[in-house]
């Protein structure tokens, strides 16, 4: 082995360590709001907090406290990665394949949250008596979510060190398919919006995520088609 | 009929001059459909369509549809007239004429996108008389832009999608949609907000946000192939 082998090697265990700990900590995020969550839905079917005279809109902002008290204060990361500019460029070459299929994985994630969402956001618009604020909690997530799949497929922020040629051309495909997608959606969203305005929330629910989550769909399989 | 003794120059030179012309014909026609709209009111405002015994509402509804038949009518003359031959839609004859048909469809662009904004404004100030022929007109007309922006020439023919295809026109299409798509999407989230405050707003918030989804990448794009160079 030579020594760039050798360091990619290590580098790559050091990442995938990280990795699964970065797993570790969002699935121990998302059991705590599972849990919270149920038990919330429990103490208002229950009446708990009427009995005990307290506010339930609360609970939204009350719910994500010790998660971000744990994200600023607790276990900082054992491993330092070195950053990929660092890198030497015989590594960093080697590397990008392996980046691009990781960032692949990152991005078919997020499509399976944003569906995940959209059906519980979906669900939520479709009572308004549901959107109390933990609806509009559920929304912004929503938001996120369809921006960031927007931002991780058409606009790869921060990550031009893995720029190649073929990326390049494959993102700007993506970007023309969301582009189309989203226009028609909105196009065939505007009767709804102009004739049934009681459907106008759910029909831009449904754009929303056609734009987020086309480009990335597109993005996945164009790559996976590639032969990555 | 086509006369098949012609060299590639002559065809290139009609072709230029077919355009000139066609260009002519549709300012003509987009001045009458002006023309005729303007008639229209004022005939409406001072009540001859009551001195002739004719509805005004019925009228009313009647317009629009005249005029995209009037439109239709022009579309199939503009096809019979300006119908480009078989041998001038190969790959090969259209590479020898780059410039001059990326020179073409630049101004097709341009002009598509003035008439889209115009219609967009004119849609959007009639705010009690939104109907649908004139909704379903505009929002076609900035679907239309939008895939001329997005493949150009190539969303019609193969043979364009061949010929008109070179690295810098990709780079500056998927520029231009990259663009229109952070505009469709920051509009789109707007306009959820919109609908939420202020939901009588939602239709003309709508079709502002694929207007200017699909003028602005326009404009670039057509930037874009100024500042690099482009001839004509």
């Amino acid at each position: 082995m030579t020594n760039d082998d050798e360091f990619i090697a290590d580098f790559r265990r050091r990442n995938v360590k990280a990795m699964r700990r970065l797993a570790l900590r969002m699935l121990i995020v998302l059991l705590y709001i599972a849990v919270s969550s149920a038990l919330y839905g429990y103490a208002v079917s229950d009446g708990w907090f009427a009995r005990h005279g307290i506010d339930e809109g609360l609970y939204v902002y009350i719910m994500p406290l010790p998660v971000l008290i744990w994200v600023m204060l607790g276990p900082r990361k054992r491993e330092t990665l070195p950053r990929l500019e660092a890198l030497p460029e015989s590594i960093l070459r080697k590397q990008i394949d392996h980046y691009q299929q990781r960032w692949c994985s990152i991005v078919l994630v997020l499509l399976f949250l944003l569906i995940a969402t959209t059906l519980g956001f979906g669900a939520i618009a479709l009572h308004p008596a549901a959107m109390t604020d933990f609806g509009v909690v559920a929304g912004a997530v929503f938001f996120l979510e369809v921006f960031l799949c927007a931002f991780a497929t058409v606009f790869y922020p921060g990550l031009k060190v893995f720029d190649d040629e073929r990326l390049i051309a494959l993102r700007g495909r993506a970007a023309k398919a969301g582009f189309i997608i989203l226009l028609l959606a909105l196009g065939a969203a505007f009767p709804a919006i102009l004739r049934h305005p009681e459907w106008t929330t759910l029909a831009l629910i449904g754009v929303l995520f056609a734009g987020g989550a086309a480009p990335a769909l597109y993005y996945v399989i164009a790559d996976w088609r590639a032969g990555r | 009929m086509e006369r098949v003794d012609l060299t590639d120059e002559e065809r290139i030179a009609r072709s230029k001059r077919r355009f000139r012309e066609s260009m002519i014909v549709s300012l003509l026609v987009g001045v009458s459909v002006v023309v005729l709209t303007v008639l229209y009111k004022s005939a409406e405002q001072r009540g001859i369509f009551e001195q002739f015994g004719v509805n005004t509402a019925q009228a009313d509804k009647a317009f629009p549809w005249f005029l995209i038949g009037l439109l239709g009518v022009f579309a199939i003359f503009a096809l019979i007239r300006y119908w480009v031959p078989k041998a001038e839609r190969r790959p090969e004859f259209l590479r020898k004429n780059l410039d001059t048909i990326h020179a073409q469809w630049r101004w097709v662009t341009l002009i598509l996108s003035g008439v889209a904004v115009l219609n967009t404004i004119n849609f959007v100030t009639k705010v009690e008389d939104q109907d649908t022929a004139s909704a379903g007109s505009v929002i076609f007309m900035l679907l239309t832009l939008a895939l001329l922006v997005s493949f150009g020439p190539g969303c019609i023919s193969k043979s364009y999608r061949e010929a008109l295809n070179d690295e810098l026109m990709r780079t500056q299409r998927a520029k231009a949609a990259r663009l229109g798509y952070l505009l469709a999407m920051l509009g789109a989230a707007v306009l959820y907000v919109v609908n939420l405050k202020r939901p009588e707003l939602a239709g003309s918030a709508t079709v502002v946000v694929l207007c200017a989804a699909s003028a602005i990448p326009s404009l670039y794009f057509v930037l874009l192939e100024w500042v690099s160079g482009r001839e004509n």
